[in-house]
């Protein structure tokens, strides 16, 4: 199938970062006419896929701007790989910058795959409040129990609003809580987590989200915990690591103008550009 | 002691409009020192990095757009063009910095999370460079008079700010994912924060696909070029 050639013009790219620039600056104001926090509390609950399978009048507007957005990135997707095709490739002979572009650029492409497909495939229950000895059972037939919480500062400043904590209130570093997680009767986790500090078991995660104030008849205070899985969060972090390497370096690279840069510009007529 | 800073930047300003290098430098080095000297001790009062309130991150991106101005200035045999206005843009950090709304001292145990710290630092590094880059591109429409190939080089080291900004952005979004994925169990959360730091990454690119790039005589170039400080102060520290 013929690709018309605007698909692979720089103008199409400007065009469609231009378009993508101003969605996503509609975000906040949709956000507030949809109802303000309800909204990303809700998009931020699950999975997307069970957000945009639920059936709500007041999230519709933002479900044609995430529909629209993975529109436009998926017509930039196809600018990207037809203008790696017929402008990268047949250049890559001509210089280490040309290698350095076309790298950017494939793992650029890599990334964004990588971060949307994050959005439909994965494991994500609600979060949830547990205290010291109670186990909840979640989906997926797993089980989390709540071995031990450790909190060595003043449970009294849980009833404080955080903005109102001093420097000495609260260490996350010294408080924490001991679980273990299991599947069908078969222990699949289990260790510390501490704020900032997530048990980790493959792509599998558990998050302390922070303290509650303690339950009825106990000092210690209650944990709201997340579980996790989501295969592509660590590919994603190692495609932006080595995607702010290559940027890095294609700066170094082209710090100086060339010397047959410097003469005074003119004129480039359409075919050149192109 | 921010009002003798603003005053020995407008004397600065003022000197090198003048063409006065030599007494401007004394007094840039000085203002320099003195606003070191100010970030340290907030430091040390607050126990954290002065990144975390609007009108301290104002005075540390102003103290590295200053730094960066004096630096690279040192460095080059011919007058850095956009000097001048690198040098206003400090003032009207500062003067922003003096003016805005002090905040109620606050701390919060994120200003001890490492991830969390270097998320703000590269912020702000990244809104310097920017800024730095809207001095360059501002020095073009005076240079493109009379003196065009110093504003196709004035255009290109716009350009190599801007990336620099954006390798920068790049960086504290990379340390903010990592913050969310340890804090809040995902590399991406719904919210007009995230959103309007996916905004300033496609605008950065929008600047860099320019057909004919920073070597054309391009207004639309320049235009965006120079915008970009302004929209990353915005979206830094606009709170709606």
């Amino acid at each position: 199938m013929r690709v018309p050639p605007i698909i692979a013009s720089l103008r199409f790219t400007t065009g469609l970062l231009t378009t993508l620039t101003i969605w996503f600056a509609a975000f906040t104001p949709l956000v507030r006419l949809g109802g303000g926090r309800k909204i990303i509390k809700a998009m931020n609950h699950g999975m997307i896929i069970d957000w945009l399978r639920q059936e709500s009048a007041a999230s519709m507007p933002m479900k044609l701007w995430f529909a629209g957005l993975c529109l436009l990135m998926g017509l930039l997707a196809l600018n990207l790989i037809t203008c790696t095709w017929r402008r990268f490739l047949p250049t890559l002979h001509d210089s280490s910058k040309k290698w350095l572009i076309f790298l950017i650029h494939l793992v650029f492409g890599l990334l964004v795959l990588c971060h949307g497909a994050g959005f439909f495939w994965g494991w994500r229950p609600s979060p949830i409040v547990a205290h010291s000895g109670e186990t909840v059972a979640l989906t997926n037939g797993r089980q989390l129990a709540i071995d031990h919480i450790t909190f060595n500062d003043d449970p009294a400043i849980l009833a404080k609003p955080r903005r109102q904590w001093t420097y000495h209130d609260f260490d996350y570093r010294h408080n924490s809580v001991q679980i273990h997680l299991v599947q069908n009767s078969t222990m699949i986790a289990a260790g510390r987590v501490a704020t900032y500090e997530p048990l980790r078991h493959g792509s599998l995660q558990v998050t302390l989200l922070g303290f509650t104030t303690p339950g009825q008849g106990s000092q210690t205070p209650g944990v709201h915990l997340r579980i996790t899985q989501a295969p592509l969060a660590r590919p994603t972090i190692w495609l932006f690591h080595l995607m702010i390497l290559l940027t890095f370096s294609y700066c170094i690279v082209t710090w100086r103008l060339a010397a047959t840069d410097r003469r005074p510009t003119h004129k480039i007529t359409e075919n050149k550009e192109e | 002691m921010l009002i003798v800073i603003v005053a020995l930047y407008i004397i600065v300003f003022l000197l090198t409009w003048l063409k006065k290098s030599s007494y401007s430098w004394m007094l840039l080095l000085t203002a320099l020192l003195m606003q070191g000297w100010n970030l340290v001790n907030f430091t040390l009062q607050t126990h954290h990095l002065p990144v975390f309130t609007p009108a301290a991150s104002l005075m540390l991106v102003a103290f590295i757009l200053g730094l960066t101005t004096f630096f690279i200035s040192m460095r080059t045999v011919t007058p850095l063009p956009g000097r001048r206005w690198a040098i206003l843009l400090t003032i009207i950090l500062l003067a922003a910095a003096l003016l805005w709304p002090q905040a109620p001292p606050c701390f919060d145990y994120n200003h001890i999370y490492p991830y969390a710290v270097a998320f703000h630092v590269f912020r702000r590094l990244a809104l310097a460079a920017a800024l730095f880059a809207t001095a360059l591109f501002l020095s073009t429409f005076s240079l493109n008079v009379h003196k065009v190939k110093e504003a196709a080089i004035a255009r290109h080291q716009g350009r190599t700010a801007l990336l620099a900004a954006t390798v920068f952005y790049l960086l504290s979004e990379d340390t903010g994912i990592i913050w969310c994925l340890n804090g809040w169990a995902d590399v991406w959360r719904w919210t007009p924060g995230f959103i309007i730091s996916s905004m300033v990454i496609m605008f950065l690119m929008l600047i860099l696909h320019l057909p004919g790039g920073s070597l054309k005589n391009n207004s639309w170039y320049t235009i965006l070029g120079l915008s970009c400080g302004p929209l990353m102060f915005i979206a830094q520290f606009y709170k709606p």
